[in-house]
């Protein structure tokens, strides 16, 4: 080696050492304060609509930080023992327990002032009696309030003799089912007497990764009930909770399949190379490769998401590569050479780094957040575990390696791996595989669910499910968008399609619906209500007076309506609507639905219809809808990229070119064929498991054509492709189905073109003669 | 000796400034498991020169609910079960209906109007600051004032008074109407009739 040469060396590998100081001062501060993000949310795409992104901030805003427990026993008395142990072993300062404002929608200031609106709030079946009624239902509803025991208390007989406040406040309360009972939140479903404890956390930017404080809390206030003894029921909710479940499990499947890479490729760098130097080094090259895929990834995206990590686990089997093809080419030859050999197998690993840099990187094309950062992060890792090889690898191996037993055995493998036959026999095999494959790829279906996203437990989703039931949350799935220029317009837009939404609650296809103009009716609907009340009023004075004798001097009261800001002050159902205005003075609100079946989708998405300003935005079709042309669009890139692949190697090596190709595509077909017959569904994260397959998978071909019957390069084949297999593998125990449904499509397809590669060999010598 | 004479001391005052307990009161009232009398009510509205009077019969019964019927001035009947609340007019007409399954504070309102009726302060404490004065050797007073929120923005205090039974009702709401309700010839019985029965199921 020249002196020139051996300075360019070192100077690689001097800056080499700078990046990787560098490096571990990051991870360092990095892993100080973990900080992963956990919300499946942030991975979906960015909307491209503001307005709808604006939305869907404001919908999860509120629940980001909420979660909440429910006692319950048929017995209230054990029901209120338990929940006390309970508030006690959570949140014994009731710092986090947010009590007083669930119970009661309106209660002192805000209910004073709505006294005040004199006929302004009146219900819409009030209204719709107020229009028809007779002198003598009048007369006859006024009299029987004159001298029932019990009146709601509100106002005086006098400001409103027909009860209308106290119907329209009843009405009201059915915003929550949650009632104050002997100081707690309480709510019946069948025999069992639930108590609600609902708590909120100070920052909304929590950190689910250190332990799950909550749900670890939740866990000691079950044993203690437990021990107890005592009869009840707790089921909790929350997003917190999700979060800190999907936390733990991704935490939990990162070191699964992080430490089983890594083992792997230790035992097989072990069994290969029978020496505790290439493990060193291939797991120095490791450390780097991850160390700096998660620190470039944190640098660029500013936070790092969990399942990227869950994903980068299996970084491990591919980045070990360049170390095994290294040691691979060292193997049973003098120290001196390794330079030279160095600088002989490096082209083709600049090649195999291309191309599943690229693989890489063309997950990003989908606009998912969460699939950029596994892109840059697998590509980042990728090329510091080369650089690694190149610059340290060298410097580091001072020794020679001999040829091990098993590396010889598995080198010569390669001359008994069986060969595609010709004539008769090849043809047989052939329509024998397509008779294998094409049923399975004809039972194929595409699925398109944003769930398929979802990875918290499933108990966990059946007790979110039964405590929105038994609280009669809304869903944030559905919900009309409603925008206007003005907040006047923005109430009477709400108040034109309320009129339909109470048609299909009185038909039974809705539960419920919240709305502001429901709290706060847009003027022109207070000023009509107060009308038709003091008119009603009179008559009903009038009709008193002259069943009474009395002498009636009221002055009628004028109405002063009530303001959404007013509302918004005071009351806590406020908060659960949301109402926002955006830069450019449009104001915009959201309308909740309770109770939304499947079969009612259709009616309400026609109850938009016709209606300016009305928007009828269903989420969950949203999302699947953006899956599904995802899943379309990387489908044509997926072929668009075959073709370039194809193209590029007939370029290359002509004739021979398909011996190259031909085993990924058929390892691509092998996987879809599997997942046919297997009944699991297409979706968009097989599609990104054949778009990787295609990089890696050509790689292998790549090298056999490069070095025909070497047996070196056929033991580096083997050992990475082993290990890839495996790391991918792992993936497939995921709890995401996304990430199962990747990582099988990467075990089924590596596999295969694994084994096929060799099968389609070109006969040693041919290429050179 | 004279240490021991404090003590005394103490327990006397003790005795003499402690509030009558609620077990006091409850062995100078009857608890049967229905009562039936008749009522005298007469409510003080604002804006009425004259307080509006209404009189008729009443059943309660322990657990099951309460029935208001109101003969004069007019035929009314309000009847109240854990399930619902409803105003019936004299030809049976209904004018008002409260669903428990839409309004479950309806449990709580039938609880509290029986506890009222009966005057049941082991209930009442629940939403309640009571205070108990005891007369003579069989009459009592008691005020409630509410601790929830909720019935604090309706209702100011509600006044007792009887001997075995409850004989005075006196209801203070916020809005300022205050309604006085007497009853009369109370009798013990252990079942509803069939007829009342029907009314609260």
């Amino acid at each position: 080696m020249s002196q020139s040469a051996q300075r360019r060396h070192r100077l690689l590998a001097l800056a080499w050492l700078v990046v990787a100081v560098a490096l571990a001062f990051h991870q360092y501060r990095l892993w100080r304060a973990p900080d992963f993000v956990t919300d499946v949310a942030e991975l979906l795409p960015q909307q491209s609509d503001q307005v709808l992104a604006e939305a869907t901030e404001h919908l999860l805003a509120a629940a980001a930080t909420q979660w909440v427990v429910l006692v319950g026993s048929t017995d209230w008395e054990d029901s209120k023992q338990a929940a006390a142990t309970v508030l006690a072993t959570i949140d014994p300062q009731r710092q986090k327990l947010q009590a007083d404002t669930e119970g009661a929608a309106l209660s002192g200031e805000v209910m004073s002032r709505i006294v005040e609106t004199r006929g302004a709030l009146i219900t819409r079946e009030s209204r719709q009696w107020l229009q028809s009624a007779t002198q003598e239902e009048i007369a006859q509803r006024a009299l029987q309030n004159l001298i029932q025991p019990i009146g709601d208390g509100l106002s005086s007989w006098r400001d409103d003799p027909l009860g209308l406040l106290g119907q329209w406040v009843r009405e009201r309360a059915q915003w929550s089912r949650l009632r104050p009972r002997d100081g707690w939140l309480w709510v019946e479903d069948g025999d069992t007497q639930w108590i609600a404890l609902p708590f909120k956390e100070a920052e909304s930017g929590f950190s689910a990764w250190d332990g799950g404080v909550n749900s670890q809390l939740l866990a000691a206030a079950r044993a203690r009930l437990v021990d107890q003894n005592l009869d009840v029921r707790v089921l909790a909710a929350g997003a917190t909770l999700q979060a800190e479940a999907a936390a733990k499990r991704a935490k939990f499947e990162m070191s699964v399949i992080g430490t089983g890479s890594l083992w792997a490729v230790i035992l097989l760098t072990f069994i290969t190379f029978g020496s505790p130097r290439p493990i060193a080094l291939v797991t120095l090259s490791l450390v780097i490769g991850c160390a700096a895929a998660l620190s470039v990834t944190d640098l660029v995206f500013g936070r790092v998401h969990l399942l990227t990590t869950v994903f980068g686990a299996s970084l491990i089997g591919v980045a070990e590569d360049y170390g095994i093809h290294y040691f691979a080419a060292r193997q049973g030859t003098p120290v001196e050479q390794r330079w030279e050999q160095l600088r002989q197998i490096s082209p083709g690993l600049w090649l195999a780094l291309a191309t599943s840099g690229i693989a890489y990187l063309a997950l990003g094309l989908a606009p998912f957040p969460g699939l950029r950062q596994i892109a840059v992060f697998s590509c980042v890792g990728l090329l510091a575990a080369f650089l690694t090889v190149l610059c340290w690898f060298p410097w580091l191996d001072r020794k020679p390696l001999r040829t091990t037993r098993f590396a010889a055995w598995l080198a010569r493998s390669l001359d008994r791996w069986p060969r595609w036959p010709g004539g008769a026999r090849g043809w047989l095999l052939a329509s024998l595989g397509i008779a294998l494959l094409l049923p399975g790829l004809l039972r194929l279906h595409a699925v398109d669910d944003i769930r398929l996203l979802q990875n918290a437990p499933p108990e966990l989703m059946a007790e979110q499910i039964e405590v929105g039931r038994i609280l009669g949350l809304a869903s944030p799935a559905q919900v009309f968008l409603i925008s206007a220029d003005s907040q006047q317009a923005l109430l009477q837009r709400e108040e034109s399609l309320t009129a339909r939404l109470a048609g299909l609650v009185d038909q039974g296809r809705l539960f419920g619906y919240q709305a502001l103009s429901d709290w706060t009716p847009s003027d022109r609907v207070q000023r009509e209500s107060a009308a038709l009340v003091a008119m009603a009023n009179e008559r009903a004075w009038q009709a008193v007076a002259a069943a009474t004798g009395e002498q009636l001097e009221i002055e009628p009261a004028v109405p002063r309506y009530l303001t959404v800001e007013e509302f918004h002050r005071a009351s806590a159902a406020a908060a659960t609507i949301p109402i926002w205005s955006d830069s450019n003075g449009q104001h915009h609100s959201l309308i909740l639905l309770q109770g939304v079946s499947r079969e009612s989708l259709v009616d309400l998405s026609r109850a938009a219809e016709g209606l300016a300003g009305v928007r009828w935005v269903d989420n969950t079709a949203r999302y699947s809808q953006l899956l599904q042309r995802y899943r379309i669009r990387l489908s044509h890139l997926l072929l668009v990229g075959i073709l370039a692949v194809v193209g590029l190697l007939h370029w290359r090596y002509r004739g021979r070119a398909w011996r190259a190709y031909l085993p990924t595509l058929l390892g691509g077909a092998v996987t879809l064929a599997v997942f046919g017959w297997m009944q699991m569904p297409m979706q968009l994260f097989v599609l990104l498991s054949l778009i990787l397959l295609l990089g890696m998978g050509i790689d292998y071909g790549i090298f056999m054509l490069e070095h025909p019957g070497e047996r070196s390069v056929w033991l580096a084949v083997a050992i990475a492709g082993v290990s890839t297999l495996l790391s991918f593998g792992l993936l497939a125990l995921s709890a995401t189905p996304a990430l199962r449904a990747f990582g099988l499509g990467m075990l089924v397809g590596e596999t295969s073109i694994w084994f096929l590669t060799p099968v389609f060999r070109p006969v040693a010598g041919s290429v050179h003669s | 000796m004279r240490k021991l004479s404090w003590l005394l001391l103490l327990v006397a005052v003790g005795a003499v400034g402690a509030q009558p307990s609620a077990s006091d009161l409850m062995s100078r009232l009857h608890e049967p498991a229905v009562l039936r009398g008749n009522f005298l009510q007469s409510r003080q509205i604002s804006g009425f020169k004259r307080p509006v009077e209404s009189s008729g019969q009443f059943v309660v019964a322990r657990g099951t609910g309460l029935l208001w019927h109101t003969e004069r001035p007019f035929e009314s009947v309000l009847s109240v079960s854990r399930e619902r609340l409803r105003i019936s007019n004299g030809a049976g007409r209904s004018e008002m209906t409260l669903d428990a399954r839409r309004e479950p504070m309806l449990r709580t309102i039938n609880d509290l109007l029986q506890s009222v009726v009966v005057a049941d302060v082991g209930a009442l404490q629940a939403q309640f600051e009571i205070d108990i004065r005891l007369m003579g050797q069989t009459d009592w007073e008691l005020s409630l004032r509410p601790k929830d929120a909720g019935l604090r923005d309706r209702f100011l205090a509600i006044d007792l008074s009887g001997g075995p039974h409850v004989e005075t009702v006196v209801l203070r709401e916020k809005s300022g109407d205050v309604t006085t309700v007497r009853f009369s010839n109370q009798a013990e019985d252990s079942d509803l009739s069939e007829a009342e029965a029907q009314q609260l199921r």
